[in-house]
């Protein structure tokens, strides 16, 4: 990434981590000045303060403050850039993980999140991790450097998302940029949800809410406000208008009151009510804007969260005489955040804790007079694991109040549950919703927030609303590739098509009659432009490749969707036709040599053709001479693919895995092997040889998994096929290789789809695509996870069957085997196990990643 | 932006307007309402929807100056635009066969009423109408009340116009005479209202009310227009905003609709220059 122009400072060479320097404290205007307006409390870090902290930090190689961040903002990476004084390069960079960093920056509990677990804190104070993400994000905005992030090629799916708060606003943003069409509904006449209604301007300044949706609308997100979802439209008029998926971020809006006499007097308020007064309505700037509040002379807020505080704070800077928080727990019960609560007292918020309110009471106008309350002591804990508050018998007082409001909570809004078929809740009135994908009872309706959760933080409603993008991302282009393959087979079935700006009618007709395609003139008459001229490139002898290099997903769909409804004799002789001068025909009349011991004729005859699966850009051929045939499977690669292949051929010493990899005309490499016992690889395509390094080591320690667990089960599985027993699929694999099919098939099938968008919607961004598919890969993991518990059971037993027979591994001892182990690292740069392997082909250590230790394996003896 | 195609004035201080609110007018059954927010600084404002023409795309509100809002509101001109309107809120009126039901509107109650009325009279009910404002000047939407009703009772509190008195006045008349509607539908100032629920009440007589406490968003999130009804809280924007007239805590509702009758003052006085 390049450093920015209007960087402040570049550091020459890269410091050594300061961890040791006292943390950064952002400047806070004095608590009785800032207690009279509604500016904002704390005024940031300056730049020299900002480089500062960040070389606190560690850069640790496992970060854990990113285990503690609900959306997986990769903090070093950002912090990084900061100490290097790239400001640019910081924001950017963190946009990448999230959308909304000014406000997660002011709002977000840091000190229970990513701050809690930073290594730094553990013996010094923690790196000021919030304080820093809001400086880039505030130095962008003031700086003017504002870049909308790139958005993904348009998908033509449609989303629709149900509130505007931050889980809304996060899941709109993360869609759009995967290229889908995102419409934002929301219900007030300005958007950004709790975060304008009702979090203070002095915490959270609106113009920072506003920015950021700007952001969002430059993406092409489109908002409508003063629409009510189960009102104004339902959620099935959605789908029934053309939307493939909706989001229900509608949040928890419905106030939770007391439930005691005199709730209903005047004065009494919701903390809503009051904070949508305050905030969304501006009534502090009554009678320039015409909504009235009142606040009287002596406040009372009932209650200890964030909104609570937030309450407080907004009545004290109308300048009463005085604020009281009534809390009926003590202050280390209070949910409400550390910083929150200094900043309250700071400012002359009264606490009083250990104190229910009994009942409001009457001034004999209907105006509220006083509260009625009972003193409390701690019990025994309750459900939430906080002591129980119990009344002490005796002990009312009543203290006098004109105002009064109750911020103890509040619970989902039932319009949209009530308004939509299928849509179920539990008894708490949240919406039941996967937790890892929001997927709720409906089809193709999703969620997250608070509506989901009940009260809850902004930033796990942007968590959840990341997750529940990217599960709605999985959902739409799963059906969007069974669909669009269905009406393809359907268009293309009864006839094919040959275009080409390049060809004319004549020869196309001539090429069409050459290949036995019944009725050329049909087909020439019904063109589909968008795609004929991608199978007029695999109807081209001369284009020597089964599959056109650069395609987009949906045009190899195209293609491929041509292919499978040709008949198969066509599909053999344009196959054949095509192969005849390039290197992998020269490959399968090698590979026949070897396996039949005859030499074939150039023109040797393809007796079928047939795709692997509907997306990986693999062919499956039978060649045929005589009454002989010989089954190869033909797979493009490029120089990574080729790299991993020949290097796991090499090190699980798999003769048989050999296959020729040749170079074809267009530049990339095609793998071709004779089956059953060839190799098969997907096209790992544009993914660096860092993941590679990463990703490999996995496989092979799943290959010795998998041989061990045979072994113990008995099985008869040799090295050419092992029955794997996984969830949801079950797969013979044909060779060790084939652990791919580990995992579940369809989200394997997916994966040039995925890489297509990773490559389409960050072509400048490396280090975000890297990351994008290091998040697919986990996503990966998470699939195989039921899986991964069922074999670790079976691990269990193959311990204990291994304690029984530990005299049997006769080669070497543990020991020697780990310092084997150790020496191999260093003189090989691959994952050791698996040269072990080679060299003690009884017994091998595997540190299965899943279970997290070493177990000690048997490992039948491997053919020669 | 929602342009305002049509502006009429009814009777002093009543204006009628015709919105531009497609979605709305395409969904709004009796009994909804809408809210409103004439421009950046103005308060938001809740209006029950009177008529709405799906095709044309335009919903009709009626509404009286009372204070600040609606003054401001009132000040709009055909062709001028309205900054937000959102609806439609609440749930609808149960409209269904009862047999014969009496509609009782007082004061600009009459525009909200009309589409009931008019609902129920589809609904092959016998409507009976009891029309009540102060003076004859007041006495809007006649023609139209008159079409959907077999039978119109005018009252006016100066005996200007129709039967010296109030609404309750006449209904009671009838109930004491022996006849007995299956359904009664009042709307009005709250007074009216709660008469009306006290007229009815010795004869158990099913008598919905149409509330208008304070609100703020009309959606149950701020809890302002919170009544009580049979002793349980209800959010009139959500739950209502038609109750069981026999179930309002009338007293506490008027109360709380005198919450801001001094920052309303303060808002007009600051107003004039």
């Amino acid at each position: 990434m390049n450093p920015s122009e209007n960087a402040v400072e570049r550091n020459p060479e890269r410091r050594k981590p300061q961890p040791a320097r006292p943390r950064q404290v952002m400047p806070e205007r004095p608590p009785l000045e800032r207690n009279r307006d509604f500016a904002e409390v704390a005024t940031g870090f300056t730049a020299e303060m900002a480089i500062a902290e960040s070389e606190r930090c560690l850069q640790c190689k496992k970060p854990l403050c990113v285990q503690g961040c609900p959306v997986g903002i990769d903090i070093p990476a950002f912090l990084r850039f900061i100490a290097d004084g790239d400001f640019a390069g910081s924001i950017n960079r963190l946009k990448e993980d999230t959308n909304l960093p000014a406000i997660c920056g002011r709002v977000c509990p840091q000190e229970t999140q990513c701050e809690e677990k930073c290594i730094v804190g553990k013996r010094n104070q923690p790196i000021a991790i919030g304080a820093l993400e809001r400086f880039v994000a505030d130095w962008e905005r003031e700086n003017g450097a504002v870049k909308t992030p790139v958005v993904g090629a348009p998908t033509g799916k449609r989303v629709a998302v149900v509130g505007s708060g931050p889980a809304g606003l996060t899941t709109a943003g993360e869609l759009a940029r995967r290229g889908h069409a995102v419409t934002v509904f929301e219900a007030l006449h300005e958007p950004g949800g709790v975060l304008v209604y009702g979090i203070p301007e002095f915490r959270l300044p609106k113009e920072i809410v506003r920015r950021e949706v700007d952001g969002l609308r430059a993406m092409g997100v489109e908002i409508r406000l003063n629409t009510i979802v189960g009102r104004s439209l339902t959620i099935d008029d959605m789908f029934a208008q053309g939307f493939d998926a909706v989001f229900v971020g509608s949040g928890a809006g419905l106030p939770h009151f007391l439930g005691i006499p005199g709730e209903n007097l005047n004065g009494v308020y919701s903390a809503n009510e009051f904070l949508t007064r305050m905030n969304l309505m501006k009534a502090f700037r009554f009678p320039d804007y015409h909504t009235p509040v009142h606040v009287g002379k002596k406040i009372a807020v009932f209650g200890g969260g964030n909104t609570a505080m937030d309450a407080a704070r907004t009545a004290l800077r109308m300048g009463p005489e005085s604020v009281k928080l009534i809390y009926r727990r003590s202050e280390a019960e209070m949910p409400a955040r550390a910083e929150e609560i200094h900043h309250g007292r700071d400012e002359g918020v009264e606490f009083v804790t250990l104190t229910a309110p009994v009942e409001f009471l009457d001034d004999g106008k209907g105006w509220v007079a006083g509260v009625k309350i009972i003193k409390m002591e701690l019990g025994e804990p309750d459900a939430s694991g906080r002591r129980r508050p119990v009344p002490i018998e005796g002990s009312e007082e009543i203290i006098e109040i004109d105002t009064a409001v109750i911020a103890i909570g509040n619970s989902p809004n039932q319009l949209i549950p009530q308004t939509t078929k299928g849509l179920e809740t539990t008894r708490h009135g949240t919406l039941i919703a996967n937790e890892a994908t929001g997927e709720t009872t409906k089809t193709g309706v999703f969620a997250g927030g608070d509506v989901v959760t009940g009260a809850a933080t902004v930033i796990q409603a942007m968590g959840a609303g990341k997750a529940a993008a990217a599960a709605i991302d999985d959902f739409l282009m799963k059906r969007a590739n069974a669909e669009e393959l269905r009406q393809y087979r359907e268009k293309l079935s009864g006839f094919f098509l040959v275009d080409s700006p390049r060809r004319t009618p004549e020869e196309r007709l001539a090429l069409l009659r050459s290949l036995g395609v019944p009725e050329p003139e049909s087909f020439l008459a019904k063109r589909l432009p968008q795609w004929d001229a991608r199978v007029d490139e695999l109807l081209d002898p001369s284009s020597l490749d089964m599959m056109p290099v650069h395609v987009s997903h949906a045009q190899a769909r195209y293609v491929r969707g041509a292919i499978q409804s040709l008949p198969e004799d066509v599909k053999a002789r344009i196959f054949s036709a095509k192969l005849g001068p390039t290197g992998v025909g020269e490959a399968i009349r090698s590979l026949y040599l070897r396996e039949k011991g005859i030499s074939l004729p150039e023109d040797f005859a393809v007796a079928s053709v047939t795709l692997l699966d509907d997306l990986r850009q693999s062919v499956r051929v039978v060649v045929q001479d005589g009454g002989r045939s010989l089954t190869v499977d033909v797979v493009r690669m490029n120089a990574d693919a080729e790299i991993v292949y020949s290097a796991v051929a090499e090190e699980l010493g798999i003769a048989h895995c050999r296959a020729e990899i040749v170079p074809t005309p267009k530049g990339d490499k095609a793998a071709v092997s004779v089956v059953p016992s060839g190799v098969r690889l997907s096209d790992e395509g544009a993914l660096s040889d860092e993941y590679f390094r990463e990703q490999w080591p996995f496989l092979v320690d799943k290959v010795a998994e998998q041989e061990a667990l045979a072994d113990f089960l008995g099985t008869e599985t040799g090295p050419d096929s092992y029955t794997i027993t996984t969830e949801p699929v079950s797969v013979v694999a044909d060779n060790p290789l084939e652990m791919f099919h580990y995992l579940p098939v369809s989200n394997r099938a997916n994966e040039p789809v995925f890489k297509f968008l990773f490559a389409k919607a960050l072509p400048d961004a490396p280090v975000a695509r890297a990351k994008t598919a290091r998040d697919f890969v986990v996503r990966y993991e998470t699939a195989y996870g039921a899986a991964a518990a069922r074999i670790k059971e079976h691990w269990n037993g193959i311990e204990a069957a291994l304690a029984t027979r530990k005299d049997a591994v006769e080669s070497c001892s543990g020991v020697e085997l780990k310092e084997a182990l150790g020496i191999l690292k260093d003189t090989f740069r691959w994952n050791p196990v698996s040269r072990l392997t080679r060299m003690y082909e009884t017994c091998i250590p595997v540190q299965w990643s899943a279970i997290g230790k070493d177990v000690w394996v048997w490992r039948r003896q491997k053919q020669a | 932006m929602h342009t305002i195609m049509d502006k009429r004035l009814l009777a002093p201080n009543v204006y009628r307007l015709e919105v531009g609110a497609q979605l709305i007018a395409e969904r709004r059954k009796p009994g909804q309402f809408i809210i409103l927010r004439v421009n950046e600084e103005s308060e938001r404002i809740p209006l029950t929807i009177v008529e709405s023409d799906p095709v044309a795309g335009t919903i009709v509100l009626v509404f009286q100056v009372m204070g600040e809002g609606t003054r401001l509101l009132a000040s709009l001109e055909m062709g001028d635009e309205i900054r937000d309107v959102v609806g439609p809120l609440g749930h609808p009126t149960e409209i269904s066969h009862y047999g014969t039901v009496v509609c009782v509107a007082g004061g600009i109650g009459v525009a909200p009423m009309f589409p009931i009325a008019k609902g129920m009279a589809d609904m092959a009910n016998t409507v009976i109408s009891i029309v009540g404002a102060r003076t004859r000047d007041l006495l809007i939407l006649q023609e139209e009340i008159q079409s959907v009703s077999s039978e119109v009772l005018i009252t006016t509190d100066d005996g200007t116009f129709g039967r010296h008195g109030f609404v309750t006045d006449a209904l009671k008349e009838r109930l004491e005479s022996g006849f007995t509607p299956d359904a009664v539908v009042a709307i009005g100032p709250l007074p009216m209202m709660r008469a009306v629920a006290e007229t009815t009440r010795p004869y158990g007589i099913k008598t919905i009310v149409s509330l208008n406490p304070i609100m703020v968003d009309g959606t149950g999130m701020c809890g302002g227009c919170r009544v009580s009804v049979g002793g349980q809280m209800k959010f009139a924007c959500v739950d209502g905003p038609e109750f069981d007239g026999h179930q309002v805590n009338y007293a506490e509702l008027a109360n709380r609709q005198r919450m801001y009758r001094d920052k309303e003052a303060c808002k007009i006085r600051s107003l004039i220059p």
